[in-house]
């Protein structure tokens, strides 16, 4: 019995090593590249608990695909995506790239979600393959290597942004914060915010949290109305942040709500009837489809005829990302890893989430958008767009003078 | 002004408690059971709440109405489907079952309807009222009188009419009643269906104030009101009341004073000292070991 365990081993481990060499086999071949076409993979969860997201996102990315190569693709040649499906799990995500690297990707697009984006992030790092995630928000992305880049902005990017906002715009004195404490998103959110609000010079007179299971907040919303704040921060998700707005009217806080790109979708939370709760709230966002930009209009209208809805913030992250990989191999003049991962941190993009550029890491330099609601619809704030870019070349030039 | 706002939510909310109680204690008192389905009795009143609003243009009251009737059908199709067969079996039994039939609820709901929550409208828009610095919205204020209704019609029907008699009888003992010409069974429907209405008319007010409804909604809520129950004393219907309020008034307070993330626990520890202090709820009586 023992002997043939072990034969069953020692065979499936001579099996496994098949396997490997095969691997490496193939990633040799991959480098001359030599085919007609440009083969770029895309990992993202087309099924399970997180599809929504992959699917909204991979749809942008068909979008960017059949714009390149209606144009003639890229390098003269046409592109080619592999869609792999990694249900959200890190161990899928990294077979997903085994097989993506084995078939001679030039360039990955993915992952989608930030845990399996970070497990791939170091095997691309290894192979100092061009990767770039759309929508992956945790830092342990980029940090992985040089070769590494994401297209949104960072949660402490969107955080200052709004605490700007708060400062400047609304001329706010006292904010007070609601977050949920058992969610990382959140809670990163609500702290940038906090430090952000202080550097500026307002009060946070509350700091309040709750749990992702909780339906009631009226306690803490009522704790928060009697401080009295100018403007309330809740960076939560959709669904509990209508349950928040409509409990916020209830117990007589009079304060502005704002929040984080987790609002996004807080309007198919509510019903009709309760939709005045959510109006006038402000929050920051990638991408907005009312956006009134003739780039972001013709996508949004190229959108809706392929997929029959209103693009999502991962829908035009998906595109941008897609854009931005193309733009930098037509740019390096090559597929070479090393060329286009260079071309990647020289690119000067303009997108559908705004204008893209990196300075020294993977994470971009990008404006932030504010999206507010107005009349039950989603609508761009002005002022916001117009004060985030009067903001950007400042920082551009102050980089540029400590390169210098 | 705070605190006072403070126990303004936690009345609300244990109104809600109370109603929802109100089903687990009188099946406890009555067939001796614990019904674990009753929570998702709220959520399918819910849906079906949602359903009547969406479709059928009746004005609110009816809609509450006609959710409780169909509740109050399902409870006693339940009853005689599921639990009936198993009276006189073992406790264990009709317990496992009552938790079948919530789990048959829950994933027959999640495959309708599916798992992504489905916004509830709220009917009892309008003003509400401040009174001395505390806002009352329009919505506390009709669950709290919607309650305390329901409860004073609860207590005369159990006390003054013939069939409340006969339902206090099958409690006190089974029976002795049977003997008395009393008919069991019927007993036992009219107290499923007068507890499943009640979770229905607690679903529409629950959900007009939390609205979004999925189908896992009714497992925490039926926990919280089944401790309700068991903290005023289980099978005694004014314990239950009492039970619901404390339950919400002490969650709001522990969320504001002590720690939100706390609160479950506090509430569930509170459970724990009633029932070494009082092992028969605040309003139970002791009943004393048959040998």
């Amino acid at each position: 019995m023992k002997t043939k365990r072990f034969a069953a081993l020692a065979l499936a481990l001579t099996m496994a090593m098949g396997t490997f060499t095969g691997c490496s086999g193939n990633n040799s071949s991959s480098t001359a590249d030599t085919g007609d076409t440009i083969r770029i993979g895309a990992i993202a969860p087309l099924t399970g608990g997180a599809s929504d997201y992959g699917i909204t996102a991979t749809n942008g990315l068909k979008l960017a695909v059949e714009e390149v190569n209606a144009n003639g693709g890229v390098l003269g040649r046409q592109v080619v995506v592999d869609y792999q499906d990694d249900e959200n799990d890190t161990t899928k995500a990294v077979n997903a790239y085994n097989k993506l690297k084995g078939d001679g990707m030039v360039a990955l697009w993915g992952a989608v979600t930030s845990k399996p984006a970070i497990s791939v992030s170091s095997k691309a790092a290894k192979d100092n393959l061009p990767m770039m995630t759309p929508t992956g928000t945790a830092t342990a992305i980029t940090e992985a290597g040089s070769n590494v880049f994401r297209t949104c902005f960072l949660d402490a990017t969107q955080a200052k942004a709004m605490a700007d906002y708060a400062a400047n715009e609304l001329s706010a004195q006292k904010v007070a914060v609601l977050y949920d404490i058992t969610d990382d998103y959140s809670l990163g959110v609500a702290e940038s915010f906090k430090a952000e609000a202080e550097a500026n010079g307002l009060e946070v007179v509350a700091f309040e949290s709750f749990q992702s299971t909780d339906t009631d907040f009226k306690s803490q919303l009522s704790k928060i109305a009697a401080a009295d704040p100018d403007a309330l921060y809740v960076p939560s998700y959709y669904n509990t942040n209508a349950l928040i707005a409509i409990q916020a009217k209830e117990v007589g806080l009079d304060a502005q709500l704002l929040g984080a790109d987790g609002w996004d979708g807080v309007l198919s939370a509510l019903d009709e009837n309760n939709k005045s709760a959510v109006e006038g709230v402000v929050f920051t966002n990638h991408f907005t489809a009312t956006d009134p930009g003739a780039k972001v209009q013709d996508f949004v209208t190229r959108y809706r005829e392929a997929y029959g809805s209103d693009p999502s913030s991962f829908a035009a992250l998906g595109y941008d990302a897609g854009m931005m990989l193309f733009q930098a191999i037509e740019a390096a003049g090559t597929t070479d890893s090393a060329a286009v991962n260079e071309a990647l941190t020289n690119l000067q993009y303009e997108g559908v989430t705004g204008a893209i550029h990196y300075e020294g890491s993977g994470d971009p330099v990008k404006d932030v958008k504010f999206v507010t609601v107005k009349d039950g619809a989603y609508a761009l704030v002005e002022n916001g767009a117009e004060e985030a870019p009067a903001e950007e070349p400042a920082s551009e030039e102050a980089s540029e003078e400590a390169a210098a | 002004m705070d605190f006072a706002q403070q126990l303004v939510n936690g009345v609300q909310i244990g109104s809600v408690y109370a109603l929802v109680a109100i089903g687990y204690t009188m099946v406890y008192g009555i067939a001796k059971m614990i019904n674990f389905a009753h929570g998702d009795i709220i959520m399918v009143g819910s849906y079906v709440a949602l359903l009547f609003f969406q479709s059928s243009g009746l004005p609110v009251w009816g809609v509450i109405a006609a959710t409780a009737t169909v509740s109050a059908v399902l409870g006693v199709t339940i009853e005689r489907l599921a639990y009936k067969p198993l009276r006189g079996g073992s406790r264990m039994s009709a317990l496992i079952t009552t938790i079948g039939v919530s789990l048959m609820l829950q994933n027959g709901f999640l495959l309708i309807f599916g798992s992504s929550p489905k916004p509830f409208p709220n009917h009892f828009t309008g003003e509400g009222f401040t009174l001395g610095g505390v806002t009352v919205s329009r919505l506390t204020a009709i669950t709290l009188v919607v309650t305390v209704v329901l409860m004073v019609l609860l207590t005369l029907f159990v006390n003054r009419t013939r069939v409340g008699k006969a339902m206090r009888a099958v409690s006190e003992d089974q029976g002795a009643a049977q003997l008395m010409g009393i008919n069991i069974d019927t007993s036992i429907s009219i107290t499923f269906a007068i507890g499943s209405a009640l979770a229905a008319v607690a679903a529409v007010l629950y959900s007009s104030t939390y609205p979004l409804i999925n189908p896992y909604m009714g497992s925490m809520l039926g926990l919280r009101a089944f401790i309700a129950a068991v903290i005023g004393g289980i099978g005694v219907i004014p314990g239950a009341m009492i039970g619901g309020f404390i339950i919400g008034i002490a969650e709001a307070l522990i969320k504001r004073y002590i720690s939100s993330a706390m609160a479950d626990a506090i509430v569930f520890a509170l459970l724990i000292i009633v029932l070494l202090v009082k092992p028969s709820g605040l309003l139970g009586r002791n009943e004393r070991e048959k040998v």
